[in-house]
């Protein structure tokens, strides 16, 4: 079973537009891959929670599948049928095939490990090959390759300045390589035997020796940023699985002998790579995750422009409200 | 099955390490099985009559799976398709089961029938047994086989495909809707829309002109919207019309659900809990029978009986390693020795059973006989209390301040260790005493010698053995014995020197040790001098 999530760079950045696209298209692949459609948390509302403005819902069309929290079932009694039910989480969820077309509200899992338990449960029952999760940026272990094949990504393209910082960053962190050194492989062994799921922060020196294991929040860390100090003339191997903040950030940048590997691209938040705090950003970094975006999906508001923004090689990027679906091909 | 101590009921009198150490979760472990009835179950203390009464219940089904008339593994198996229904019951009671929590119902009511047939000689409760028939019965009436959905009635049915027609009609509608703006003006109309279409496009006259569409002129693009036709539009209110219609009709029927069940709930909310307690005794002696524990046997007197008691955590740390056999009997227990023999592994281990059987649990032991241990408590050596305000001996006193109940274990370490030797004496003696008259088990630890002599004290030693080799081996010794018993064990001087101490240190406790053999040499042979 293949999972594909979906992420959006902000509120009212067609993530949900593009989710239904996208469902509706590989739908038409046939019975042969199923397709199932679930979410992080709750999607599908009538109204954006924060900004009170309308949303569109997820649409279910015919004979697809969905799981959602049953309370999302009232009213829906005989348009559809119930296949599976998930107990044992917080809550029970409903593995259901839709007997007509409806919209909906979707709420599934809210945590990696309720996630994982769904999907191993969902893959153990046969019925489905391809999971969509509608996501949201703020859920990082959807980046996990457990949990996700691969990612759409649904970009809003504005004039505010914060907001275009914003998307550049995100599309620098799509951009950044997978680790791949001449020791890539003695780097994923010492990770996979040290790192725990509390682990946030991972310092080698040169001969791949642990000189620190951190369990704090990297930008907090003290202890983190004094051994850095200490060695910071020699080659070092810093491994984060905690937020690369802007002021981390700044306090790396002139490690120049240094090499920081995140643990996946939602780490890299907000920050201008090119400029920290004046200074040029010397480590060299990349992820142990690969990022697998299927497309890239743009909302342009306001007659905006896209000049300024770089897009990741080998990633296909649409405007939906502009193209047509047999010339995105899903 | 997650298996996990009430909040508190050990943390109360033990450190967190040696919990870490006895590893009640790795034992617990052993008990999570695949059971959706009962994904967590929280150990709670039971008392005398309840804790009897459970191991009872546990022998009774133990006896017809030793007797072939029930089956434990394919109990096991079929627990296994036991939904919860512990979210569908308040919707039960209050007559708002939905179409999957009839699902849910459905397929309980089917699986526990199965279990059911395969428990003929000791059927749950054949005085509740009816609810579910006439639950299986409602159910069988309003669902389809498998409980994924309702059974329409014709009329609802003929509904349910007018619907379907007009879901087809309207596809071909809006087909031809956006095959005429296709051709009246070269765009495809497809999800999503409000399409974006910008001023600077070759079609946006024709675009404009079109009936069919609606043009929102923002400045830098154009939005382009549906004007739907009339005949389209009263395709899609008709389908509303049938929407509505249909839903009103499932709501009328699951209400009509909800009323034919619901005379059944309390019958059958009583008859899901028998049936959760009877899964949790099969699950018990399934993990029981799989891992080679034992249930515990009760006496009307006080005391207990070990024999081959493992203490799981040790037992993985060597090869050599020998279970526990012992014997306490009313009142004041002792056990001395050496050092480092295993006197306080005992103390653990014995314990670890206690705490096991207080909770219900099936032992790691060959056999286990004893009075229920109501009451259970155990001191060990500690560094005292800053936040108490405790020193190690004010906590000492402490814990003997409990008052003494009956059906009780109270285990001590190293009694009255923590003071000077002359108090420590004097109060091991009182205490000892004390309890050699108790309805139930004192069992403590001493390096006293001079309390060993005390009448009622039912003492035992652990044999020597080298430094850190097992197994540790503990022998009964009689009051005529005693003085033997003392001669043989093991001088902690000795033991010390095993240890990485400075050469100065391991200097003067070899001159101490010649010293003593001269002493006892002349003691032998006053000749020899």
């Amino acid at each position: 079973m293949k999972t594909f999530s979906f992420i959006g760079s902000d509120k009212n950045a067609g993530k949900t537009t593009a989710f239904n696209f996208v469902c509706q298209e590989m739908t038409k692949a046939g019975d042969q891959h199923p397709v199932c459609v679930t979410s992080i948390g709750i999607n599908g509302e009538d109204t954006d929670t924060y900004e009170g403005r309308p949303k569109p819902k997820i649409r279910i069309t015919r004979g697809s599948y969905f799981v959602t929290a049953g309370e999302h079932l009232k009213h829906r009694t005989g348009r559809y049928e119930t296949l599976l039910i998930f107990d044992g989480l917080v809550k029970p969820y409903i593995l259901g095939r839709s007997l007509s077309d409806f919209e909906m509200v979707l709420e599934g899992p809210n945590t990696g490990m309720e996630l994982l338990a769904l999907k191993d449960r969902l893959r153990h029952s046969g019925v489905v090959n391809r999971l969509l999760i509608d996501g949201s940026i703020d859920r990082q272990f959807l980046a996990r390759p457990a949990i996700s094949d691969g990612f759409y990504f649904a970009l809003l393209i504005s004039n505010r300045d914060a907001q275009i910082q914003k998307a550049h960053d995100l599309l620098f962190s799509l951009s950044l390589p997978t680790y791949d050194g001449t020791d890539a492989r003695t780097m994923e062994r010492i990770l996979q035997e040290n790192r725990k799921d509390e682990t946030r922060s991972l310092l080698l020196d040169e001969n791949r020796e642990i000189v620190y294991l951190g369990h704090a929040i990297p930008s907090l860390d003290t202890a983190l940023r004094e051994i850095c100090l200490k060695q910071r003339e020699k080659p070092l191997t810093l491994y984060l699985n905690g937020a690369l903040t802007r002021t981390l950030h700044g306090f790396l940048s002139p490690f120049r002998h240094m090499r920081i590997i995140l643990d996946n691209f939602s780490l890299y938040q907000n920050i201008s790579v090119k400029k920290t705090h004046g200074k040029r950003f010397m480590p060299a970094l990349s992820l142990r995750h690969s990022v697998r975006v299927e497309k890239i999906f743009l909302k342009i508001e306001n007659g905006s422009r896209l000049t300024s923004l770089i897009m990741p090689e080998r990633v296909s990027t649409h405007n939906l409200f502009r193209e047509y679906p047999d010339e995105i091909g899903i | 099955m997650k298996l996990v101590f009430e909040q508190h009921l050990i943390s109360e009198h033990l450190p967190e390490s040696l919990k870490e150490e006895l590893d009640f979760k790795g034992f617990l472990s052993l008990f999570d099985l695949d059971i959706p009835m009962i994904p967590q179950k929280i150990l709670r203390p039971f008392n005398r009559e309840e804790g009897i009464g459970h191991f009872n219940r546990l022998s009774a089904v133990q006896r017809l799976a030793d007797e072939e008339k029930l089956d434990l593994n394919a109990m096991a198996e079929q627990m296994t398709a036991l939904p919860a229904l512990d979210e569908v019951l308040p919707f039960f009671e209050t007559r708002h089961l939905e179409q999957y929590h009839l699902h849910q119902l459905g397929i309980f009511v089917a699986e526990d029938q199965r279990l059911a047939a395969r428990e003929d000689h000791h059927p749950l409760t054949p005085e509740l047994q009816g609810c579910c028939k006439g639950v299986s019965d409602i159910l069988a009436q309003a669902m389809r086989p498998d409980f994924s959905n309702l059974k329409l009635s014709e009329a609802e049915q003929t509904i349910q495909k007018e619907m379907e027609a007009m879901d087809e009609t309207l596809k071909t509608a809006l087909t031809r809707y956006e095959k005429n703006i296709q051709e009246q003006t070269g765009l495809r109309m497809i999800y999503p829309y409000p399409k974006e279409v910008s001023t600077r496009e070759g079609n946006l006259a024709e675009i404009q002109e079109c009936p069919l569409l609606s043009v929102t002129d923002k400045g830098y693009v154009c939005f382009v919207d549906y004007v739907l036709p009339e005949s389209v539009q009263n395709t899609i209110d008709e389908k509303e019309r049938l929407s509505d219609r249909f839903g009103r009709l499932m709501e009328e029927k699951l209400a009509r659900i909800n009323r034919q069940l619901h005379r059944f709930y309390a019958d059958f909310s009583a008859y899901y809990n028998k049936r959760k307690d009877r899964i949790y005794l099969y699950a018990l002696l399934h993990v029981k029978a799989k891992c080679g524990l034992c249930l515990p046997e009760f006496q009307e007197t006080f005391g207990c009986d070990f024999t081959d008691a493992e203490l799981p955590c040790m037992k993985g740390q060597t090869d050599s390693y020998v279970p526990l056999s012992i014997t306490l009997r009313q009142g004041s227990n002792l056990l001395f020795g050496a050092n480092m023999t295993g006197k306080t592994t005992v103390l653990k281990t014995v314990y670890f059973h206690l705490m096991l059987i207080h909770t219900g649990i099936p032992v790691p032991a060959a056999a286990v006989r004893l009075h229920f241990p109501e009451h259970l408590d155990l001191h060990l050596k500690t560094s005292g209390d800053l936040r108490r305000k405790l020193s190690s001996f004010g906590e000492e006193i402490q814990f003997f301040c409990r008052e003494s109940r009956a059906y009780s274990f109270i285990l001590a370490d190293e009694l009255f260790q923590s003071t000077d030797p002359v108090s420590g004496v004097a109060l091991s003696k009182i205490f000892l005493a004390e309890h050699a008259g108790c309805e139930g088990v004192f069992f403590c630890t001493s390096h006293y010698p001079d309390v060993l002599f005390l009448e009622d004290l039912i003492l035992f030693r652990m044999k020597d053995v080298e430094i850190n080799e097992t197994p540790y081996s503990v022998e009964r010794i009689f009051h005529d014995r005693i003085e033997d018993a003392l001669k043989e064990s093991r001088r902690s001087l000795q033991i010390a020197l095993q240890f990485p101490l400075s050469d100065a240190i391991k200097k003067r406790i070899h001159g101490i040790l010649r010293q003593k053999r001269t002493d006892m040499l002349e003691e032998a042979c006053p000749l020899s001098r």
